[in-house]
């Protein structure tokens, strides 16, 4: 326990010193693994993870789908689902930020990453809005939190990972983020029509509609037949979730090609960030995994398990405190590292807590309904001051915003966040009542 | 995708990549592309062939994960010379401009000893593999081979770490706190 506690502070110290998080973990994971188990071990053990991780068939989804999410961004589909979402509303108050929520959704259904969907639905969803004279404001906070959707919504790399480190299944995680991504949808668009209520400056009374072309009529169907070409093909039994990231990156290019909005150079560029942010992927899953074995080893997850039985501790208290460190790490980490840093420690729990619900008393439910809870407590981290990334990302597309502006932009979301999650905490069916229909 | 606007529109691109960007662009990179569209190509391929010729791929598996492997480690230089490896930079304004440097300095070279060690490690396992002899099952591939790859990726990672660390930076203040891949 005080080991881990020691390699977590110095974690901790390097990643405030700018080294990157995937190094600060693989060191101090590795030195760590030395202390405890001598040298000749923890030199075995970094490469042969660093060798098994990267010559991994199930880590193949993360290049696939990121891929996939990329090429469709650079196809030129988002403006489509915008115009959409746009018609959608009709002529109503706000109607083009609920519009940027529902087409983050709309978007997180074909891609697995938080910040590629904020980034692709700033980029047509902001000109508009400042075009009708929306508030700043409300403009950035929609589309900081709808794009917070994507590691929800599957496909989710983040739920991917999750299934990974826990053993859990990948189709039932997926179809288990759909109603909390619906509801978190509902939710913002909750949140909109309160923020517009209360402050009506906010947005403009009459607004015009965002004009829809047949290419984008075109996208739009794309996108949905995307969609649905993937679910039917996982849960139909036609190819497994890790086949579907190829399929569904090949139909990506077939759609971007039929489009024809994507320049050779856009796919070039969308090529080669993919690939950077594979390598980046796996060097933080390297890291982290060479860091969780020298937790392990040193016994945290045990010793947590121990405190919460001896104490007799009831399941909310764990729960609220496990929620608590996820916010707060949520101030210096991003959501890969977050979740490969706490799950391991985490996840041992679920077998043990004594539930009181029912669907929980199996421990396979559990582990997919704390999987949810995990990925919304991450979302809200996106969006949470001092660090929430997606709110940087804006900050990063648009850059005569202040910082200060999206922070407080996005505040109606967070609460909306906070409800959500406190929702889908007390009532596990929400996630598993899909789950149980497989 | 936020790497993208990062560099369209987030922070000037580091002129210190300027000289290796299109060198490490035009290996690398177009190597790591070829990799990544068999990724896709193998998976269609294999699933099409399954259901429509009854004829799977043979080996899919495996070439999968040889691939990725070859697509992460080619990949490796490219994300370290655009220093897109996450990392934090809360307190980067709290220090003043000259301490910033140190620690950014150190920053690169503990990244530089992390590679280099990782390049050592690798190496090891692969001399190993090739004295076992090792190869994929059906295919026969020698891991030897993609070990000693990853070495090589991980040595230039490290190289190119210490060229940052050592040169003086292009731009102090990185405009973010953080990136996040997801």
């Amino acid at each position: 326990m005080t080991a881990s506690l020691l390699g977590f502070a110095i974690l901790l110290a390097l990643i405030l010193l700018r080294v990157p998080i995937a190094f600060a973990m693989a060191a101090v994971g590795g030195i760590g693994f030395a202390f405890l188990r001598g040298w000749e071990p923890a030199w075995a053990l970094t490469g042969q993870i660093a060798f098994d991780t990267a010559l991994s068939y199930s880590l193949s989804v993360i290049p696939l789908f990121i891929f996939m999410g990329n090429v469709l961004a650079a196809s030129g589909v988002a403006h489509g689902l915008f115009a959409g979402a746009n018609r959608l509303f009709g002529r109503t108050r706000g109607g083009l930020a609920l519009a940027s929520v529902m087409s983050c959704g709309a978007f997180s259904a074909v891609c697995g990453s938080s910040l590629a969907t904020a980034a692709t639905m700033s980029k047509v969803a902001m000109p508009s809005m400042r075009r009708f004279g929306y508030d700043d404001r409300l403009a950035t906070g929609s589309i900081a939190a709808g794009g917070t959707l994507g590691i929800l919504i599957p496909p989710s790399v983040i739920l991917i990972i999750y299934g990974l480190l826990t053993e859990t299944d990948i189709a039932k995680l997926f179809v288990a983020g759909v109603v909390p991504g619906l509801i978190g949808i509902a939710f913002y668009l909750v949140a909109v029509k309160i923020a517009v209520a209360v402050n009506p400056g906010l947005a403009p009374a009459v607004e015009d509609r965002e004009p829809m072309s047949r290419t984008d009529r075109i996208g739009v169907i794309c996108v949905l037949g995307l969609f649905l070409f993937i679910m039917v093909g996982i849960y139909g039994g036609f190819f497994t979730p890790t086949e579907a990231a190829g399929m569904g990156a090949g139909a990506a290019i077939l759609i971007a090609l039929g489009l024809r909005a994507m320049s050779l150079g856009d796919f070039v560029t969308a090529t080669l960030e993919s690939i950077r942010t594979t390598a980046m992927i796996f060097a933080v899953i390297i890291g982290a995994e060479l860091f969780t074995s020298f937790i392990n080893f040193a016994g945290l997850p045990d010793a947590l398990a121990e405190v919460v039985l001896d104490r007799d501790l009831p399941v909310w208290v764990v729960m609220t405190f496990i929620i608590l460190v996820y916010l707060v790490l949520g101030c210096v980490l991003e959501s890969l590292s977050m979740v490969l840093l706490t799950v391991p420690v985490f996840y041992p729990l679920m077998y043990l807590l004594p539930f009181e619900n029912s669907l929980l008393l199996n421990p396979e439910n559990a582990l997919i309904w704390f999987a949810i809870v995990v990925v919304v407590a991450t979302e809200i981290s996106l969006i949470t001051p001092p660090v929430g990334m997606n709110v940087f990302v804006l900050k990063g597309v648009l850059r005569d915003v202040s910082l200060g502006t999206v922070f407080r932009g996005v505040l109606p979301f967070w609460m909306a966040d906070i409800l959500r999650l406190a929702l889908l905490v007390m009532v596990p069916a929400l996630s598993l009542w899909l789950v149980g229909l497989m | 995708m936020a790497h993208h606007d990062r560099h369209t529109l987030g922070r000037p691109p580091d002129p210190r990549g300027a000289a290796l960007r299109p060198w490490l662009e035009r290996t690398l990179g177009v190597f790591a592309a070829l990799i990544l569209f068999a990724l896709v190509a193998v998976t269609c391929i294999d699933v099409i062939g399954r259901y429509f010729l009854n004829a799977p791929l043979r080996g899919a598996f495996e070439m999968t994960e040889v691939l990725v492997a070859a697509l992460v480690f080619a990949a490796l230089p490219l994300t370290t010379e655009r220093r897109e490896h996450v990392e934090v930079d809360l307190l980067s304004a709290a220090f003043p401009p000259r301490m910033d440097r140190i620690v950014a300095a150190g920053a690169s070279f503990f990244s530089a000893a992390l590679l280099a060690t990782f390049a050592w490690r690798l190496a090891t396992q692969a001399t190993r593999l090739s004295q076992d002899g090792a190869v994929t099952n059906a295919l026969g591939i020698p891991l030897a081979a993609i070990g000693w790859f990853a070495a090589a990726s991980c040595l230039l990672s490290a190289a190119i770490a210490a060229l940052y660390g050592a040169l003086p930076p292009g731009d102090d203040r990185p405009s973010r706190a953080g990136e996040d891949p997801l």
